[in-house]
């Protein structure tokens, strides 16, 4: 696990209720970051020097591309590792100075599914609803798009089971009484009218006053219409009698809203465009059902814990000195780390991800640039609609039949399958700031079988180029420099394919062809080349200390053996085919997957084929250069462990359960 | 026939959601026109500029017309901020928007 932000709930340690420091460690992997540059550029710049084989050009010309890409990417990484956050913070109902519970703010909790099963999400929703928030300031909606009527069924069953729960039944009961109190002068109120009518027409009637006690009514009658605008008693009375009726009628929709957990599902036409998840949440919004200050947005399957909107809203809040009150700020939104509780011992598919929901996600937020993922993460609702209005009235501005479907793109962004990605992008550049909770408050499934598991990556990949082409951030007004560096690294490391692509294959070309596109690989190699190598892997360590070793591996296995998805991603991206939202399936698509993984297989037995060729040549004495021949070997044995997660994947069976 | 409606005070979330339900209403009724005065209106945030884009959505869906009038230099603002101008038909006043339905 993480180093989760600590807990200070009753910590006197600090003045404040946040505080941020820069991580342990920081500046050690600078020091590294730093030394491996230099040994980066250096060996960089022996390579197109001093070694390229300028007889074998067409392999020479892409592998030294490959390696400036891969130091592009690195430099990159670095500089988004630069400044990782840690962030303390005191819980919402600890905040010294305090918000009174009654002012806390409303917040929506919406659960976005499509065909999940059904206790799946029950289990969720009831997470929801046990959250540690003031009953009457916690909304849960169920945001069905299967439009399943059993998920209908288990909302409202859920709904009057909470309704039951001693909490609740303590609120109704007080505004019940409170209600019962207002009637009760209303009904006083009523029987006033008549006799203060007839009081009233009679001092009317009296012609002019002469006797005394005329008098002294006519005066009281005049003292008590004073200081009212009403031109008479009986019209104040109204006036009073209005309002009452009113308040009451505040109170019973009170009551009415004490049913917290509701379910929405939108109408999906056919032949319209639906905006998937966007679609879900913005008609949600726009729906006038809900009306929460924030928005906490959860996947289907992600349990929240009970102290989850405690820790988070303090974020959302700066007091101000002054005024001697606390006030809205510019966070759009707070994002925290992504578990899940269901991985299989050793992780075979690689979704622990303790990098990106560590030093990666601190360091975007060191850079204000944290990442939001589209769950466990809680959103300013007047930040997400105003952004969103300003896309939409831009989109408007094209097309006045994009009216018709506002309410499905009004307001987080749909123009890309990563939803997600593209709303925080929107959000920095509109000045809004973000923040990255390193403390795990909800944790979810993960896909099981590699089938599932490729979709989702795949659907990253294309989601993420989608939105480089469609908003480059480098022409994207508003973000500040280390902004556009931090997204636009994100969407270059999914060119990543095309690289990997040829340095896995050149240690097979030599092994059948002997083509070599460095003309250098003796000591000369050794000397640029491990230097770099060696700090690399120190740096690296730096960086990810406190992560298991082996889950830093599978990651690394991931990002290398994946290449054919990610040079898949890109092909489709840029030649316009269309691209589907497809919901990451929860439940295990059982099989083996051999047919997924070919291109990786094809590589893998072509590489063993070639090792094999070479010990066969090396035995029978026919082998030249048996050092470069060891070394390509060396290389192609490291690409072999990379590939072999994802081929092991392709196979993996559930342990039977005895 | 000209629907006039007057929105008094802050417009969230859930003061739109009042006027929303009077706007369908009126939809309901045959209305196709409808006015929105904003001269009693104090604050408009970013969702009660929702619930009026969504008004316009209802209004246009069945032909009508809606447009605003009376604004108030924060909700102008708003609106500028977020290009709204350009979605919504804004009058200065009802004898502006009278004086151009007239002529």
């Amino acid at each position: 696990m993480t180093n989760p932000a600590t807990i200070l709930e009753n910590s006197p340690s600090f003045i404040g209720n946040l505080r941020s420091r820069l991580k342990k460690r920081t500046l050690l992997f600078r020091y590294l970051a730093e030394i491996n540059l230099i040994l980066g550029a250096w060996y960089l710049q022996w390579r197109i020097g001093h070694s390229i084989n300028f007889n074998a050009l067409w392999l020479a010309i892409p592998l030294l591309a490959a390696e400036i890409y891969s130091y592009l990417g690195g430099v990159m990484f670095t500089i988004g590792l630069w400044r990782p956050l840690e962030r303390q913070v005191r819980s919402f109902d600890q905040l010294s100075p305090p918000i009174h519970r009654e002012n806390w703010a409303l917040v929506d909790v919406f659960i976005t599914c499509y065909n999940e099963p059904v206790d799946l999400v029950e289990q969720t929703t009831r997470a929801a609803l046990a959250m540690d928030y003031p009953v009457t300031k916690l909304r849960v909606y169920v945001l069905d798009d299967g439009n399943s009527p059993e998920m209908r069924a288990m909302t409202q069953q859920l709904g009057l089971e909470d309704l039951k729960s001693p909490l609740l039944q303590a609120e109704v009961k007080r505004i019940k009484a409170e209600r019962s109190q207002l009637v009760e002068q209303l009904d006083q109120l009523k029987q006033m009218m008549p006799e203060a009518e007839a009081a009233e027409q009679f001092v009317q009637s009296i012609p002019e006053a002469s006797q005394p006690s005329e008098k002294f009514l006519k005066t009281f009658h005049h003292l008590l219409q004073h200081g009212s605008n009403h031109t008479s008693i009986t019209a104040q009375l109204s006036a009073e009698q209005r309002k009452l009726e009113t308040t009451i009628h505040q109170k019973e929709l009170e009551l009415t809203d004490l049913v917290r957990c509701r379910y929405i599902a939108r109408p999906k036409p056919a032949g319209k465009p639906h905006h998937a998840k966007a679609g879900n949440i913005n008609y949600a919004i726009f729906s006038g059902e809900t009306t929460g200050e924030f928005i906490l947005t959860l996947d289907a399957d992600h349990i929240p814990r009970r102290q989850f909107l405690k820790r988070i809203l303090p974020y959302f809040y700066t007091y101000n000195l002054a005024k001697g009150r606390y006030e809205s700020n510019q966070i759009a939104f707070v994002q925290t780390p992504q578990n899940f509780y269901n991985l299989p011992p050793h992780d075979p598919f690689g979704h622990r991800a303790n990098l990106f929901y560590g030093p990666i996600q601190q360091g975007k937020d060191g850079l204000n640039s944290a990442f939001y993922t589209g769950t466990n993460a809680v959103l300013r609702r007047e930040a997400l609609v105003s952004v969103g209005l300003k896309y939409f009235s831009a989109a408007f501005a094209k097309d006045e039949t994009r009216l018709d479907e506002f309410d499905l793109i009004g307001g987080m962004s749909s123009s890309s399958i990563t939803e997600d990605m593209n709303t925080a992008m929107r959000l920095h550049g509109a000045g809004w700031k973000s923040i990255y909770h390193n403390e795990l408050l909800a944790e979810g499934l993960a896909p099981d079988d590699l089938s599932s598991t490729l979709k989702q990556r795949l659907r990253w990949a294309q989601g993420t180029i989608q939105v480089l082409l469609q908003e480059n951030p480098w022409k994207k007004p508003g973000l500040t420099f280390w902004q556009r560096l931090q997204y636009f690294q994100t969407m270059y490391s999914y060119f990543s394919g095309f690289a990997t692509f040829i340095l896995i294959v050149c240690p097979i070309l030599y092994f059948f062809t002997g083509v070599i596109p460095v003309n250098a690989y003796g000591s000369d190699f050794a000397l640029h080349f491990f230097p770099a190598f060696v700090i690399n892997r120190l740096t690296f360590t730096a960086a990810t200390w406190g992560i298991q070793a082996s889950e830093v591996w599978r990651s690394e296995q991931y990002a290398i053996a994946l290449f054919p998805l990610f040079i898949q991603a890109v092909w489709s991206v840029f030649t316009k085919r269309p691209i589907k939202f497809q919901v990451t399936p929860k439940q295990r698509q059982s099989g083996i997957y051999l047919r997924l993984v070919l291109p990786q297989l094809i590589i893998f037995g072509l590489t063993l084929l070639g090792i094999a060729w070479s010990l066969l040549r090396f035995a029978m004495g026919s082998l030249p250069d048996p050092w470069v021949h060891l070394l390509n070997s060396a290389w192609a044995i490291y690409n072999l462990s990379l590939l072999w997660a994802v081929i092991r994947a392709a196979v993996w069976q559930p342990k039977e359960v005895a | 026939m000209v629907k006039i409606i007057q929105p008094a005070g802050i417009l969230d979330s859930i003061n739109g959601n009042i006027l929303r339900r009077e706007v369908i209403d009126a939809v309901e009724a045959g209305t196709k026109t409808i006015l929105i005065d904003c001269q009693a209106v104090e604050l408009v945030d970013s969702s009660g500029l929702g619930v009026l884009v969504m008004s316009l959505k209802k209004v246009r869906d069945v032909g009508g017309r809606l447009v605003l009038c009376s604004i108030n230099d924060q909700l102008r603002m708003l609106l500028e901020l977020t290009d709204m101008d350009s979605v919504f038909e804004i009058f200065a006043d009802q004898e502006a928007f009278s004086a151009t339905s007239t002529s």
